[in-house]
């Protein structure tokens, strides 16, 4: 079967001062020029460093709570829903207070992706993405972060809502470990 | 429109037809709304209700309507009547369903974070189907102890109970040993104890299994594992002669549960708790990772594996040149038919013809599960030809060790030195110990050469029970460091002594020996399924 | 109107509650005539006819429920006599037991012979200490005499009779629980059917009567079934003891005909308590029972009447409230008695029970919201009709019913923020 070619439609030839490519160069010339006399916009980093929005995406955090105690329960929920599985929860139990809390916490820097999954699903208010992105380390171990470090970037986070008041409070405990009684009614 | 109703299906004489939700169903008479709903593929919620126990109608959760009916009635306590039109889904019902869920967790703590159930918790199930999903429940909730150890492997959260008393009919009615009850009232009910009397009964683990909300926990698998983490691998216990089926929880190459898998001819719904704990040793004990020899030093040193092959090939052959008599092996019944029947044949072609199964006993058979004979594979060794464990013929071998008429010794996962039947020093001194085993045993440690081989969850093989019921185990786990199956081991072993056979898996080990033994005759893993098949005669 | 006391008739004389006394004013002499005149099946036909209808509560007709006992069975049959008389507001039966314990027991031996029971109980509430020691004595006695025992009057007929008391459970006043709890076990409800005249006590065929109607029994015994039908009115035949208490001037039992007007019976009990203070309303029949606002009071007490009202008679413990009264303090009350109470075992009733006292608990107190009202009447909705035994409905009526008739009264202590009498008092 024979093929029908389709005619292409070409710019007229050049006139004779394109040519020469000066009125090209000139444009050029005159933008540059022109950038000269704007502000200058480029932030002299790490001298200079960016304000980050507050829904920034950082590095996963650990935090404690008000009194100290490290919030995470080791539910496994962010290990469960991470989607580079870059979290690896051991569990253990603790026989004061809450019974459960991690044995060891490791996220592997070099996966996580910074979806913030983790922090939405977390029950606890345990995780947080936290505004640190200047990820360094000389070797694949040192980008894996263990429970100390990731409660030591976290720190302290202040929350209204003390849920497990009760067990943690020792009055409480008590009071909640004493046989039925009419108090409750 | 309304439907048409359906016609109900013709019943037998001692069968009942009736409808639920327009479904036809016929069933035995007697049988409970709830099963019957089952046959017909509906899913009646329940919490009390289990198959193992008696009714008790408590939970309030399989309400449902009848025709002619005034009240709501419990599925688990009523028994389907001809032409009965049952309904499981009217707005009535899921009015007090719901209602029901409210009550539940109404007291709950809705501590599913550090809750070991949480994945398989029927109050998450149940809120998630049929719950409101909110609460209006806005007061201070009835508070109890949580973690409180109420038995020798069980923990009590009283404020996660919703008091079914399934626990306690499982100790009434199926341990019979009555540990539990009911203390309290109204929202105040309390499961416990009788002073003095903790949950220490051999069957304590079910009362775990059959609680349907996170209030009884298995101490050794607390917090070890999320279960939507675990892979249940379907499989038998091999802790003792019944071979209770059971589901290995595994994860990250570990068992982390051994949990009963519902079988009526074997064990019902339930195991023991040394059957449940019996995936421990894997780890607990120390493991023989890599084949080692003990040259002309006392220090045994990893070597290759074919070098390994070798060697105890070579001893073996020294040792029969010198006088079949002088050659024995005692094998183990706590292997698999496969590796049993590849023994016997491996013996042949070496040619020890004097061979030994060790027994182990224990206890004494009870009315429940628990047998006296730990072996989970008598019957098998007995039909490959091994015979029956003797501890008599495993005297009189060790009895010649001792004395230098036997020469050499092939033990097949036994550890007569840990078990107190010979000195050390005794097997120390024979020309040839070869030994096979999942563990660094005494005798490993003792052998001339050993070899590694693959431990219980690792090996995928067939036991037979004491019943004469064939029941497939299944690999759960990768072997660990350079184990091998038995099987594998021996034909290795026997090859250059001329034994010809090549198996490519346990399923053709399997099938070579179902050729072999009229009782097996038919037998396949495709056909033994996950439930096992008795043997031809038994 | 003239009505000769019949059930209390021995009552305030001397040593009414001795064997001598009783027979002095011709006692036994039913049972005399019951075994010389009738057969078993006969007297069972009697008794249907009385139109009898029981005591307890539910009021199912006491001749018809002997009538389901399974017939042909090799098994023995057992008589309960409840007498775990713990309803708030009733103290009938206490008062029989502790007065005239042999009208009780003639009742008991003619109705062990109708239905063919060799060994019957007498379940006695725990705190009936009193009570328990005079019946036992009354025992004693008639075994003396040999009204019980082998071959009681000559009739050939046997009967051993045991006391057994209970420890103080309101559930075990349920029939299935009393069973249970006579068992030796914890006083949980069955799962019925199987209802108890076919599978009851210790698995045998077993009837239940309340004291009151084996009270009852004798005087059919004495006078016959058409004598009994005449007193009160068709369908609701027969004396009958009322309880009442509250904010009248006398508390206490009166004996009156089925279907006496209310009004009459707060009459009898010397009208109210604080004449500045009216009628506000009144529980005809035990805690249990839906509360009737003042303009529904004027009813006949029986049956059939306050069915009709929308309530029902139940065990006759009327309490009456004058205006001074908060109903929700007094739904609080009863309330707080049914979660104290609840056996526990189902879910509806063991959970929604403490749920109740907590809202009302807020809503006395002033911490009430809005929704509150609407959350009881729903709650209880929940409750009613979803459980094992009765009790469901025994505290899901009084919530739905106090507010149902005083929904304006629950909506301003939430808009007060408490309890406007209360207030009112402290002024």
């Amino acid at each position: 079967m024979p093929v029908k070619g389709m005619p292409v439609r070409r710019p007229q030839t050049p006139g004779l001062l394109s040519t020469t490519y000066l009125p090209s160069i000139f444009k050029g010339m005159w933008i540059t020029l022109r950038h000269i006399f704007r502000p200058k916009v480029t932030m002299q980093y790490p001298e200079e460093k960016w304000t980050l929005p507050d829904n920034y995406r950082g590095l996963p955090v650990l935090v404690k709570d008000d009194d100290g105690r490290t919030k995470c329960v080791a539910c496994f929920l962010c290990e469960y829903v991470c989607p580079p599985k870059a979290i690896t929860i051991q569990a253990r139990e603790i026989t004061t207070g809450v019974e459960k809390g991690p044995r060891t916490f490791d996220i592997n820097m070099l996966r996580c992706i910074m979806c913030g999954y983790c922090e939405e699903v977390c029950p606890e208010q345990a995780i947080f993405l936290s505004k640190t992105y200047n990820l360094v380390g000389v070797s694949r171990e040192q980008m894996i972060f263990d429970k100390e470090k990731l409660l030591e970037m976290g720190g302290v986070r202040h929350d209204p809502i003390r849920k497990w008041g009760r067990l943690l409070d020792p009055v409480g405990a008590a009071r909640a470990a004493a046989p039925a009684s009419e108090a409750g009614r | 429109m309304p439907d048409p109703t359906p016609p109900l299906p013709p019943a037998g004489p001692d069968e009942v037809a009736l409808l639920i939700d327009d479904r036809p169903v016929v069933v035995r008479k007697g049988t409970t709304v709830l099963r019957a709903a089952e046959a017909a593929g509906l899913l009646i919620p329940h919490y009390c209700y289990h198959p193992g126990l008696s009714i008790a109608g408590n939970c309030r959760m399989c309400l449902i309507e009848i025709d002619k009916v005034p009240k709501l009635q419990i599925g688990c306590a009523t028994a389907a009547t001809q032409g009965m039109v049952v309904r499981t889904a009217t707005p009535r019902v899921k009015t007090a369903r719901e209602g029901i869920m409210e009550f539940l967790l109404i007291n709950h703590p809705l501590d599913c974070p550090i809750c070991d159930q949480a994945g398989e918790c029927r109050l998450q199930q149940y809120e998630a189907a049929y719950g409101a999903g909110t609460s209006r429940f806005t007061d201070e909730k009835v508070h109890w102890p949580k973690r409180y150890d109420i038995g020798r492997s069980v923990v009590f959260d009283a404020e996660r109970c919703i008091k079914c008393t399934r626990c306690i009919r499982f100790c009434d009615e199926i341990s019979k040993s009555r540990e539990l009850a009911l203390f309290q009232r109204g929202d105040h009910a309390i499961i416990g104890t009788f002073p003095g009397k903790p949950l220490d009964n051999p069957y304590s683990g079910n009362t775990v299994d059959v609680c349907p909300v996170g209030a009884l926990t298995w101490k050794p698998f607390r917090f070890k594992a999320r279960v939507w983490f675990l892979r249940d691998v379907p499989s038998a216990c091999a802790g003792c002669a019944r071979g209770c089926n059971v589901n290995l929880g595994t994860y990250r190459n570990r068992v982390h549960r051994m949990t009963p898998r519902a079988n009526l001819e074997v064990n019902r719904y339930w195991m023991c708790d040394a059957g449940r704990q019996s995936y421990a040793a894997l780890t607990e004990q120390p493991r023989f990772e890599r084949p080692l020899a003990r040259p002309a030093t006392d220090a045994s040193e990893p070597i290759p594996w074919d070098e390994a092959v070798e060697r105890a090939a070579a001893l073996l052959r020294e040792a029969v040149a010198a006088g079949a008599d002088g050659v024995a092996a005692i094998v183990s019944a706590r292997l698999s038919l496969e590796d049993l029947h590849v023994t016997q044949r491996a013996l042949q072609a070496i040619g020890i013809g004097r061979v030994a199964v060790a027994p182990h006993e224990e206890g004494q058979d009870d009315h429940l599960l628990l047998r006296r004979d730990k072996t989970p594979n008598a019957r098998g060794a007995a039909l490959v030809g091994l015979g029956a464990p003797n501890a008599g013929r495993v005297k009189e071998i060790l009895e010649d060790v001792s004395s230098g008429r036997v020469r050499g010794l092939l033990v097949v996962g036994e550890d007569p030195i840990g078990d107190g039947l010979i000195p050390a020093s005794d097997l120390r001194r024979l020309p040839a110990l070869v030994a096979i085993d999942w563990w660094k045993s005494p005798t490993v440690e003792a052998a001339g050469v050993a070899l590694p081989a693959c431990g219980y969850g690792e090996w995928e093989g067939t036991l037979v029970n004491f019943e004469g019921r064939a029941q497939r185990c299944r690999a759960a786990l990768k072997p660990q460091g350079e184990t091998e199956p038995v099987w594998r081991i021996l034909a290795a072993l026997a090859r250059p002594f001329g034994f010809g056979a090549e198996y490519a898996s346990a399923s053709a080990v399997f099938d070579e020996a179902a050729a072999g033994i009229p009782a097996l005759a038919g037998m396949s893993y495709r056909s033994l399924g996950t439930g096992g098949a008795k043997l031809k005669g038994a | 109107m003239a009505y000769d006391k019949l059930l209390t008739r021995n009552l305030g004389k001397p040593n009414s509650a001795t064997l001598d006394a009783y027979q002095a004013s011709g006692g036994y002499q039913g049972l005399r005539r019951v075994f010389k005149e009738f057969t078993p099946e006969k007297f069972v036909e009697e008794v249907k006819a009385s139109g009898l209808r029981g005591r307890g509560g539910a009021g199912f007709p006491a001749g018809v429920k002997w009538g389901f006992l399974p017939k042909g069975l090799e098994v023995p049959r057992y008589l309960c006599v409840n007498a775990d008389e713990s309803e708030p507001g009733t103290f009938k039966d206490r008062l029989l037991i502790e007065q005239d314990p042999h009208l009780v027991l003639e009742g008991i031996i003619a109705s062990a012979w109708a239905i063919g029971c060799h060994t019957a109980f007498f379940y006695i509430r725990g705190e009936f200490h009193k009570g328990a020691r005079i019946f036992q004595k009354a025992i004693e006695e008639a075994y003396a005499k040999g009204l019980l025992g082998r071959n009681i009057l000559g009739s050939g007929f046997d009967l051993d009779l045991i006391v057994y008391r209970g420890a103080g459970a309101y559930i075990c006043g349920e029939e299935t629980a009393l069973l249970e709890s006579l068992e030796g076990k914890r006083g949980l409800p069955r799962i019925k059917p199987p209802f108890p005249a076919v599978v009851g006590l210790y698995g045998c065929p077993t009837i239940i009567n309340n004291v009151e109607t084996l009270a009852n029994v004798t005087l059919i015994a004495e006078r016959g079934a058409a004598w009994f039908a005449a007193i009160g009115r068709p369908k609701n035949t027969g004396p009958k003891l009322f309880c009442v208490s509250g904010h009248v001037a006398r508390p206490g039992v009166y004996e009156a005909p089925l279907g006496i007007p209310m009004k009459e019976l707060i009459e009898m009990a010397g009208g109210m308590m604080r004449p500045d203070r009216p009628l506000k309303a009144v529980v005809p029949g035990g805690s249990s029972m839906k509360i009737l606002p003042a303009a529904k009071c004027d009813v006949l007490m029986d049956f059939d009447s306050l069915a009709a009202a929308g309530t029902s008679l139940g065990s006759a413990g009327m309490f009456v409230m004058d205006s001074g009264t908060c109903m929700v303090d007094a739904l609080w009350n009863v309330c707080r008695f049914y979660a104290h109470e609840s056996c526990g075992q189902c879910t509806p009733c063991r959970e929604g029970t403490g749920w109740f006292v907590k809202i009302l608990k807020r809503l006395e107190r002033g911490d009430g919201v809005p929704d509150d009202v609407e959350l009881l009447d729903n709650v209880a909705s929940r409750v009613e009709g979803n459980t094992i035994c009765p009790f469901g409905e025994a505290v899901a009526w009084p919530v739905q019913s106090y507010v149902k008739e005083f929904r304006d009264e629950f909506q301003e202590h939430v808009t007060r923020r408490g309890c406007p009498l209360a207030a009112a008092a402290a002024r």
